[in-house]
């Protein structure tokens, strides 16, 4: 029976196998070129042709990323064969653009001299790929390579470079990876220079018309992270500048590196040593700190848990220090297993209620999570629980948030949302989560002799008691500020004032418990 | 109202705003011309006796960034500045957040000399290392410039009638033999 071509647009590339005489479809055919541009046309096992379609792009895919390390393990590009739009006036690229992904490490770090290391990433790379595919991906970033080549030695013509004093601009352009590139620059640059040559690149980039089809061209913004050392540690100071960028949504940072050979690596390091020190000898320890009804500020009426850790020299080391390095070093998830263990230890022996901060990323983690739910369920302390949502603003998926809510609230588990009204931009979460208390942020609270402040506070005091939820002002730090949060109408109180954070058996002492 | 009692508000009022401008103008006098610190008149007058000794007990900490002169030497007294400026917020919001008694001055370039009360000895060089360790993790900015700043320090206790040159030189050799 004859293969039949589809006409619709959408299914370019599908054809239809007729086999029976009533004319239902029975197979499908697909016409794709393959890794050397040889047309080539094969039966796929689809039901329909939108399946069909399905086959055809993943069998695309594959060839485009097959041909993309191909292209990225050459040592010199063929890039230099695209065809660049007039009207951008890029001229043929340069010696320096280099595709190779392995040299640039070898490179850099053997390079002896004060350099400029600069890696930039193209902002939402990923769209491009699936809108416009692997292809015009990989000859968007050789334009892009192209495009700061011929910028570059646009501006040594200019005598940009001269007039500053360097002699002969001497650089390389590699592609690292996917939307990657590393410019490496082997001269000695003045910060401010360094500033404009890169400024003048983003500007030059955005307004470049990279083309993605005969038809059509987009626009393109990038990142930067830049660097001036020598040696291999350039290019990972160019990853934190980079990393930086991206975080703060800037298009240019740069990473100062002439303090990098005193103690900024070896604090780093230490904390990392204390981290796995902690870990391996379960030095993780808890501290609470009282929550007081206004009516009673003399016994606490539950403790809030807070983690710490200790030095070899036994100091305790508050979370500035450890918590962002925990989760860089992808150690705070055995961190904070031994905080939960230590926690619902305390409150085993102890007729106490207990708050326990968890973030989103804890909430995203089910081993963490099914472990708390099942010891909840066998310790029988749902009742003198609470969970304590921490950086609530990092929420995205508020139904997984709120399945893990349910479970814990069906065994009694009550919720606070911490740092409420920090950046004013976690109310929606209120609404949308079922929360028993929210904490006042801190930051608040600590300003609250301002009237502006303290009216803001009111009505986020106001709002929560309309909604049936309690609130609790954190950082009571003197009578002053007590005083102000008690006539807001807040119904808990929490500080360094009523009590100071201490590990368990300083708490016992203070406030006389009575320890099972 | 009788006219002596008009006069009498209007002498209260004169008072008061004459008190107001006096601490405006000690407030001034004593305030480092770059960071929130106090500066080294503040020191003189008012924590020093006239014979440069020590009216009060307490632990003096010694900061000083590190690298400061590089970078000052690589970018220029602007950008110096800003980050004195961020690292002296730094060590202010870190005291603050940890409810302690203390002072800070700007003493001389990037030394700060910080004056902590009512604290032990362990306790004050628990505080240090909190902030030491936590400003490591900190990313000073000025502009599209990021900087990890450290900085070196000693702690010293004093004591009543204590001379400062003393102190402050025995804090000198501890961040020498610190930063060894």
């Amino acid at each position: 029976m004859p293969i039949r071509t589809i006409t619709d647009k959408q299914y370019k590339g599908v054809s239809e196998l007729y086999r029976k005489s009533d004319g239902e479809v029975t197979g499908y055919y697909v016409t794709y070129r393959d890794i050397d541009g040889k047309p080539i046309k094969k039966r796929v096992d689809a039901a329909t042709r939108d399946e069909a379609l399905l086959k055809l792009k993943e069998i695309k895919q594959e060839i485009d990323l097959e041909k993309q390390g191909k292209t990225m393990s050459a040592p010199i590009p063929e890039p230099l064969e695209i065809i660049l739009p007039e009207e951008n006036e890029v001229e043929k690229p340069s010696k320096a653009v280099k595709n190779s992904t392995s040299d640039h490490k070898k490179i850099i770090s053997e390079h002896k001299d004060v350099a400029i290391v600069s890696l930039l990433d193209i902002v939402a790379f990923d769209d491009i790929n699936i809108l416009y595919g692997y292809e015009a991906g990989i000859r968007i970033v050789h334009m892009m390579q192209n495009l700061i080549a011929d910028t570059l030695n646009k501006m040594d013509a200019d005598g940009l470079f001269a007039k500053n004093g360097i002699a002969a601009l001497s650089y390389e352009i590699f592609h690292v990876h996917e939307d990657r590139l590393c410019l490496f620059i082997k001269n000695d640059f003045k910060h401010r220079l360094l500033d404009a040559i890169i400024k003048q690149l983003i500007t030059k980039i955005s307004k470049y018309k990279f083309s993605v089809s005969d038809e059509s061209h987009i626009h393109l913004n990038v990142t930067f992270g830049a660097t001036k050392a020598d040696g291999a540690d350039s290019l990972i100071y160019a990853e934190k500048a980079l990393k930086e960028a991206k975080r703060s949504h800037n298009s240019y940072i740069f990473h100062d590196s002439t303090s990098r050979n005193t103690n900024n690596e070896h604090l780093v390091h230490k904390v990392y040593e204390v981290l796995i020190d902690n870990i391996k000898e379960e030095k993780v320890t808890p501290h609470f700190q009282g929550i007081f009804d206004v009516e009673n500020q003399t016994v606490p009426y539950k403790f809030e848990s807070l983690m710490r850790l200790k030095d070899k020299e036994g100091r305790v080391l508050s979370p500035a220090v450890f918590m962002e390095k925990s989760k860089e070093y992808r150690l705070y998830t055995q961190l904070m297993s031994q905080m939960i263990d230590k926690v619902f230890d305390v409150m085993e022996k102890n007729d106490v209620a207990m708050t326990l901060n968890l973030s989103y990323v804890d909430i995203n983690n089910p081993e963490l999570c099914d472990n708390l739910i099942s010891r909840v369920k066998k310790m029988k302390i749902g009742k003198r629980l609470t969970v304590e949502i921490v950086e609530s603003e990092q929420i995205e998926d508020i139904d997984m948030i709120n399945e893990f809510i349910f479970s814990l609230k069906k065994l009694g588990v009550l919720i606070a949302i911490d740092d409420f009204g920090s950046g004013f931009s976690n109310f929606d979460n209120i609404v949308k989560l079922d929360v028993d208390y929210v904490k006042l942020d801190g930051s608040l609270v600590s300003k609250i002799h301002d009237e502006k402040y303290r009216i803001i506070l009111e009505n986020m005091v106001k709002i929560c008691r309309d909604l049936g939820i309690k609130t609790i002002a954190e950082y009571i730090s003197d009578e002053s500020i007590l005083d102000l949060a008690k006539s807001i109408g807040v119904d808990y109180l929490q500080g360094h004032h009523l009590h100071k954070p201490a590990q368990w058996d300083s708490v016992v002492e203070k406030f006389d418990l009575i320890v099972v | 109202m009788h006219n002596e009692d008009i006069m009498n508000k209007e002498s209260t009022m004169d008072l008061n705003e004459l008190r107001n401008s006096m601490h405006l103008l000690r407030k001034q006098l004593f305030s480092d011309d770059i960071t929130e610190c106090k500066n080294r008149l503040w020191l003189l007058k008012e924590k020093l006796n006239n014979n440069e000794t020590f009216n009060d007990f307490g632990y003096m900490v010694s900061i000083r960034i590190s690298d400061y002169d590089k970078i000052v030497e690589e970018y220029d007294a602007n950008v110096g500045n800003r980050l004195l400026k961020q690292v002296s917020d730094y060590i202010i919001r870190f005291m603050k957040g940890n409810h302690l008694n203390f002072e800070i001055v700007r003493y001389v370039e990037d030394n700060f000399l910080i004056l902590m009360y009512d604290l032990s000895e362990d306790e004050v060089a628990e505080h240090i290392v909190n902030m030491e360790n936590g400003m490591s993790n900190y990313k000073f900015k000025h502009r599209s410039r990021m900087f990890q700043l450290t900085c070196q320090s000693a702690v010293m206790q004093y004591i009543e009638h204590e001379s400062f040159s003393s102190v402050l030189d025995e804090l000198d050799q501890k961040l020498f033999e610190n930063a060894m």
